[in-house]
C-alpha cells in the first residue's frame, strides 16, 4: 500500500466510511509506518475536537419566514392561474346554449372519468402516503428544542386517523420527560384520544409515579377517572401517602372515590 | 422508490406539489443554517441565506433532474448562494467576542480543565477562521454537515481521492495553525 492510499483510507475511517477489510489493511500498514501512524493519531484528535464546537440554533423567526414564503408562493401561483380560469368561466356563461352544452359535456366527462377500481386504489395509496408524511413530520417536530414546535407536533396527532406504536411511544415519552409543562399537558390530552388502548392506560398509571408537577398529577388523575382505569387506585393510594401538595392529595382522594364507586 | 425519500419529495415539488417542500425544510434547514453559520459566523445572515436556498429551490425546481440527488443539488445551491453573498461582501470581518470568556464558564470544580478545553477550542475556531474560504467550505461540508466524500467530490468537480487528500492537508494545516496559536 502506498502512503497516499493509506491517507485516503484514514480519511474514510474518520468519516466512518471504511470497510472492515480496508481498516485491517490500514492498521497493518500503520504498524510498519510509526511516523505516519503518529501523524494520523494527531489529526484524529483535531477531527474529534470539531465535535465540541458549539453552533447556535436558528431563531424561531426562520421557520416562520419559511412558512410565510411558501404561503406567499402558493397564493401568487393561484392568482396567476385565476385570470385564465375567470376567462373560461365567463366564456362558458355567455349564453344559455353554451352553458347547456358545457353542462352536457361536463356530465359526459364526469361519467367517463368515474373512478375505476385502480383509481380508487391509487387514491387510498395516496391518502396513506399523506398520513405517513404527517406521522413523520410529527415525529420530527416532537424532537425540536422549541416548546412551541413540540406542541404543534403533539397537536398533529389529532390529524392522524390512527396512531401507531411509534406515535404513542413518542407521546408517552413526551408526557414523562418533556421539560415544558404545556407540552406535557398537550401530550396527555392527545393520549386521551387513545384511552381505550391498554398500553396508553398502563402508561398513564405509570406516569403517576414519575411526574413531579402538581398540575400534571392532577390532570393525570382526572384523565384516569375519565377513562375509568380502576387499576390505578392502588398507585393513587401509594402516591397519596408520599405527596406533599395538598391540592394533589385532595384530587387523589376524590379520584380514588370516583373510581371505587364504578 | 420510498415516497418519503428526499428525491421523491423533490420530484413532487417539481411537479407542483410545493407543500412537500415543508418536509425537506424540516430535514435540511438546520444543516444549511450550520453550513452558512460556519462560513459567515453570523446567525441573522445565515437565516437569510437559508431562506434564499429554499426560494431558489422553488425558482429552479424545473431544473432538478429525475435522476438527481437532492442533498447534492441543494448543497450546490447553498454553495452558490454563499459565493454570491461573499462576493457582495468581499470578506468577512470576524468579530471576536471581547468579553472575557472565562466568565461565561460555569462555576465548577473543573473550571481549570474547562478553561484549558475552551482554550483549545478557541484556538481551533480561530485556525478555522484563518483558513481560505474554499478550504473552510470543504471542511464545513464533509466534517460539519457530513456530506459524503463522493458527493463533495462531484460538487467540486474533482475525484474522491483528491477530496480526501485535500481534507487531510487542511486538517494538517489546521493542527499546525492552532498549535502555533497555543504557544
Amino acid at each position: 500500500m502506498k502512503k497516499e492510499k493509506a491517507l485516503e483510507l484514514w480519511q474514510d475511517k474518520l468519516a466512518g466510511e471504511i470497510s472492515e477489510n480496508d481498516e485491517k489493511a490500514l492498521e497493518t500498514f500503520l504498524q510498519t509506518n510509526p511516523e505516519l501512524a503518529s501523524e494520523c493519531a494527531d489529526l484524529e484528535q483535531t477531527w474529534m475536537l470539531f465535535d465540541e464546537i458549539d453552533r447556535p440554533e436558528p431563531s424561531a423567526q426562520m421557520d416562520a419566514r419559511f412558512d410565510g414564503m411558501l404561503a406567499a408562493y402558493q397564493s401568487a401561483k393561484k392568482q396567476r392561474s385565476a385570470p385564465f380560469l375567470d376567462g373560461i368561466v365567463s366564456w362558458l356563461t355567455r349564453s344559455w346554449q353554451v352553458a347547456l352544452a358545457s353542462m352536457v359535456l361536463g356530465l359526459f366527462i364526469g361519467w367517463w372519468m368515474l373512478p375505476s377500481q385502480n383509481q380508487t386504489q391509487s387514491i387510498s395509496q395516496l391518502s396513506g402516503e399523506i398520513q405517513d408524511m404527517k406521522k413523520l413530520m410529527m415525529l420530527t417536530l416532537i424532537e425540536r428544542p422549541k416548546a412551541q414546535e413540540r406542541i404543534r407536533a403533539v397537536n398533529m396527532v389529532s390529524d392522524l386517523p390512527t396512531a401507531d406504536e411509534k406515535v404513542i411511544e413518542a407521546l408517552i415519552t413526551t408526557l414523562n420527560k418533556d421539560d415544558n409543562l404545556n407540552v406535557r399537558l398537550a401530550s396527555l390530552e392527545a393520549l386521551l384520544t387513545y384511552g381505550k388502548r391498554p398500553e396508553v392506560r398502563g402508561a398513564l398509571v405509570e406516569a403517576l409515579k414519575v411526574q413531579n408537577s402538581a398540575i400534571i398529577l392532577v390532570a393525570i388523575a382526572d384523565a384516569l377517572v375519565m377513562i375509568q382505569e380502576k387499576s390505578s387506585v392502588e398507585t393513587m393510594e401509594q402516591l397519596r401517602e408520599t405527596v406533599k401538595d395538598e391540592l394533589v392529595k385532595d384530587k387523589l382522594t376524590e379520584s380514588i372515590e370516583s373510581l371505587s364507586n364504578i | 422508490m420510498n415516497l418519503l425519500e428526499d428525491h421523491s419529495l423533490m420530484l413532487k415539488v417539481k411537479e407542483g406539489d410545493v407543500e412537500k417542500l415543508n418536509l425537506l425544510y424540516q430535514r435540511y434547514s438546520r444543516r444549511f443554517f450550520g453550513f452558512f453559520y460556519g462560513m459567515t459566523k453570523d446567525g441573522a445572515t445565515s437565516e437569510d441565506l437559508v431562506q434564499n436556498v429554499f426560494m431558489r429551490i422553488l425558482k429552479y425546481k424545473h431544473t432538478y433532474s429525475d435522476t438527481g440527488d437532492f442533498e447534492m443539488w441543494a448543497f450546490q445551491l447553498a454553495r452558490n448562494i454563499h459565493k454570491d453573498h461573499y462576493r457582495k461582501n468581499k470578506r468577512y470581518a470576524f468579530q471576536e467576542n471581547m468579553d472575557p470568556w472565562e466568565e461565561e464558564l460555569k462555576d465548577t470544580k473543573n473550571k481549570e480543565a474547562e478553561m484549558e478545553k475552551s482554550d483549545e477550542l478557541n484556538y481551533l475556531q480561530k485556525a478555522l477562521e484563518n483558513l481560505s474560504v474554499e478550504k473552510r467550505e470543504l471542511i464545513e461540508l464533509v466534517r460539519f454537515q457530513k456530506v459524503k466524500y463522493a458527493k463533495a467530490a462531484e460538487m467540486l468537480g474533482v475525484t474522491e481521492s483528491a477530496i480526501k487528500v485535500r481534507v487531510h492537508r487542511i486538517l494538517k494545516e489546521l493542527r499546525e495553525s492552532y498549535l502555533e496559536l497555543d504557544t
